[in-house]
């Protein structure tokens, strides 16, 4: 079914606690909705193999946790990330204001600067929504972001999101040939433990 | 660890009762202390430290089956396990910096950092029923060590665990005991019951004897660590543990005989060096002795500590004896002082395949070169012996560290070459150290090791070390030993350590073995 993979795409989901990150990626890995999905712990780790216009790319998607005690821990995970998916919620305008602050995140902690951003504005099955499209594209459109709305639930959008992101990263150049090899930055704290076992 | 399937079943029975007898002394454990983020960075950095140091696929179920006791000890949820995996394996780079911090840095570390060691130490050991696999102890050294704790501290987490497995057996016992003689035996109860409640808290021992017995508690690792006894252990059925650890005959090493002889081995047994029950042993094993007797099977070691629990392997004392004779009439005897140094520097400069050896060494070559084949013979059935013990498991579910200079070097080499071709043989050895050893120094030969030592090989060669070489001269196949040169095997297990600095000749891994030893980084 699926050909050759072409390469492995680091994806990144970050966005306020509660907009339906981990819900979005439930439903693109396993076509599920959970409608009492528990807060993620740290982060979530999930592969899925995606074919857009005949090329296979695997995707490495890391969800992560979007509650502030968490959040020492996400610049950690932005090494390497060739896309990154920022989620908010139609229904609420705090989740929608803070973008911001996670797109400083991601300028600062980035390890790429040409990475494909994409701006998803979920929950769009409700009713009362708060944000409405024309702010949404206009945020996305001055960051220089893709943008959809979508839902978790009715999987609208969903699929659509990840294709579109995925497709931009295969266009950029420069962004995913030379990253077929993954240099553990840790094999350097290895070397250093190796002082005859003493412990300090 | 090999999951949790192996808990003897009265491990559970064990803790409704404790728990429906005693609640309120129930105290809240270090696990109840950490908060998600903790849990979730120290799940982090077990996974990140597994696929640093047991990457390879044979691994993978030892991986695995470790983040699923782990993040069931946690209490963390299956999906936070699956990233783990994914972490462990590679699929995933990450970096442990982070979870480091977040761990030293957190409220419930700053208190006592032992707690963790403490809480990691004791789930090992307690999850599997009793087996300590020896990739999770070496896991352990590199956790705790990154975390800044000493390994002295581990030891004594280790041995203070074992203390409290020891009175919670006494205790068992009793209880076991007492249920039996309930009827017959009245008044025995009673005391039985005294000395079961002794042993179960040392504050009330303290309390009892207005603190004459403190420094007999202090004297014990509790002191640093803290905590009562008993109530850490709770749930634990200590006699499945100590049983399995400590091998099912009780007997150990010290007691083991050879029941079915491997080759042509006249002597072979365990004697020990240091006597103490502890979580991790090591063993040493001579090369040769020198004068008439086996004292050499000890005196070199007499100032190791590397294990708290330590042994040394009394083997074929006759023809080492000959041997080491052999070698003192070839060194001390025959060769001038000059020729001695002129060969060093020949073999410096690595022109001994060229050199015509001197007229006296070569006409005194038939002195050794008997005892040196019959011995190169004998210690590879030793070796294989060595390999039966441990595979048996003899010692336990335990970790153990081996130590040998020359051909007790070699008789590690042909035990781990043994193990190699055997199921289950990872797990089992800790760490190695080969000194001056005559075996094979091509990679090849030593890369089948990686599966079956966990920590770290370590190989102890000198150049100049003329005697190693003039022994193989003959052989062409053995262009490359050990004991003569480093081993390019690029994996991190591999430890070369130059020697030549410290050793004169062949003689002095026994003569100057402290040297040697601190040299190589054991303690």
């Amino acid at each position: 079914m699926e050909g050759d993979i072409l390469t492995t795409l680091k994806i990144l989901i970050i966005g306020d606690s509660g907009v339906g990150k981990s819900s979005l990626l439930l439903r693109f890995t396993d076509d599920r909705f959970d409608p009492d999905q528990s807060a993620t712990i740290g982060v979530d780790f999930k592969v899925k193999s995606l074919t857009v216009e005949g090329n296979t790319v695997k995707l490495a998607i890391w969800d992560t946790a979007g509650q502030e005690r968490f959040r020492t821990l996400t610049p950690s995970y932005y090494r390497g990330a060739q896309g990154v998916i920022f989620v908010y919620d139609c229904t609420r305008k705090d989740s929608f204001s803070h973008l911001s602050t996670w797109l400083t995140e991601v300028e600062t902690y980035s390890t790429k600067p040409n990475i494909v951003k994409m701006l998803v504005g979920n929950k769009i099955d409700k009713e009362n929504r708060v944000v409405t499209r024309e702010e949404g594209l206009k945020f996305a459109r001055k960051h220089s972001m893709l943008f959809i709305e979508a839902s978790a639930k009715t999987r609208d959008g969903v699929e659509c999101a990840f294709e579109e992101l995925v497709e931009k990263i295969i266009q950029t150049p420069g962004l995913w040939e030379n990253d077929g090899t993954s240099n553990r930055g840790t094999k350097l704290s290895m070397d250093t433990s190796q002082g005859g076992g003493c412990g300090c | 660890m090999s999951g949790n399937d192996n808990i003897d079943p009265t491990t559970e029975t064990n803790a409704e009762i404790s728990e429906n007898e005693k609640p309120e002394e129930k105290e809240e454990s270090f696990v109840e202390k950490m908060d998600d983020m903790f849990k979730f960075s120290l799940a982090s950095f077990s996974a990140i430290s597994l696929c640093l140091l047991y990457d390879t696929p044979n691994n993978k179920d030892y991986r695995h089956s470790f983040i699923d006791s782990l993040v069931s000890h946690l209490s963390l949820s299956s999906g936070v396990g699956n990233t783990m995996k994914a972490l462990s394996d590679n699929d995933i780079s990450q970096e442990s910096d982070v979870f480091i911090q977040i761990i030293i840095s957190d409220k419930c570390m700053k208190e006592n950092r032992l707690n963790l060691v403490k809480d990691l130490v004791h789930w090992c050991v307690t999850s599997s029923g009793g087996k300590y696999d020896s990739r999770s102890r070496f896991l352990l050294r590199h956790m705790t060590w990154q975390l800044h704790v000493k390994l002295e501290d581990l030891e004594d987490v280790e041995e203070t665990l074992i203390k409290m497995l020891r009175e919670q057996t006494e205790k068992e016992k009793l209880e076991n005991d007492s249920v039996r003689a309930k009827k017959a035996r009245n008044q025995k109860i009673k005391r039985f019951a005294l000395v079961g409640l002794a042993a179960a808290g040392g504050g009330a021992l303290i309390g009892l004897t207005g603190g004459l017995a403190a420094p007999l508690v202090a004297a014990g690792a509790g002191a640093i660590i803290g905590g009562t006894s008993a109530a850490v252990l709770g749930s634990v059925a200590g006699i499945a543990v100590i049983t399995s650890l400590f091998g099912a005959g009780g007997a150990g090493l010290a007691g083991y005989k050879m029941k079915r002889r491997v080759g042509g081995i006249d002597q072979f047994f365990f004697s020990p060096l240091t006597s103490s029950d502890q979580l991790s042993l090591t063993i040493t094993i001579s090369g040769w002795l020198s004068g008439d007797n086996e004292s050499n099977f000890f005196d070199v070691w007499s100032h190791i500590n590397q294990s708290r629990e330590q042994y040394s392997i009394v083997w074929e004392s006759e023809h080492l004896m000959r041997l080491g004779n052999a070698f003192e009439y070839i060194l001390e005897g025959i060769m001038s002082y000059a020729a001695t140094e002129a060969l060093k520097y020949t073999a410096l400069a690595g022109l001994l395949a060229a050199i015509a050896w001197p007229a006296t060494l070569v006409s005194a070559a038939g002195v050794i070169d008997n005892p040196w084949s019959v011995c190169l013979q004998r210690s590879v059935q030793v070796g294989r012996q060595l390999a039966e013990v441990l595979l048996a498991r003899e010692h336990g579910q335990r970790p153990v560290t081996l130590i040998g200079y020359s051909l007790g070097a070699r008789v590690i080499y042909f035990c781990l070459e043994e193990m190699a071709k055997r199921k289950k043989h990872s797990g089992i050895i800790e760490d190695i150290y080969l000194l001056g050893a005559p075996v094979s120094g091509k990679v090849e030969d030593w890369k089948k090791f990686s599966s079956v030592v966990a920590g770290h090989i370590t190989n102890g060669y000198c150049r100049t070390d003329w005697l190693l070489r003039f022994l193989y001269r003959t052989s062409s196949r053995h262009t490359e030993i050990a004991g003569l040169q480093p081993i390019a095997w690029e994996n991190r297990r591999m430890i070369n350590i130059d020697l030549s600095s410290i050793i004169e000749g062949h003689l002095d891994y026994a003569k100057n073995m402290n040297a040697v030893l601190a040299a190589v980084g054991v303690r």
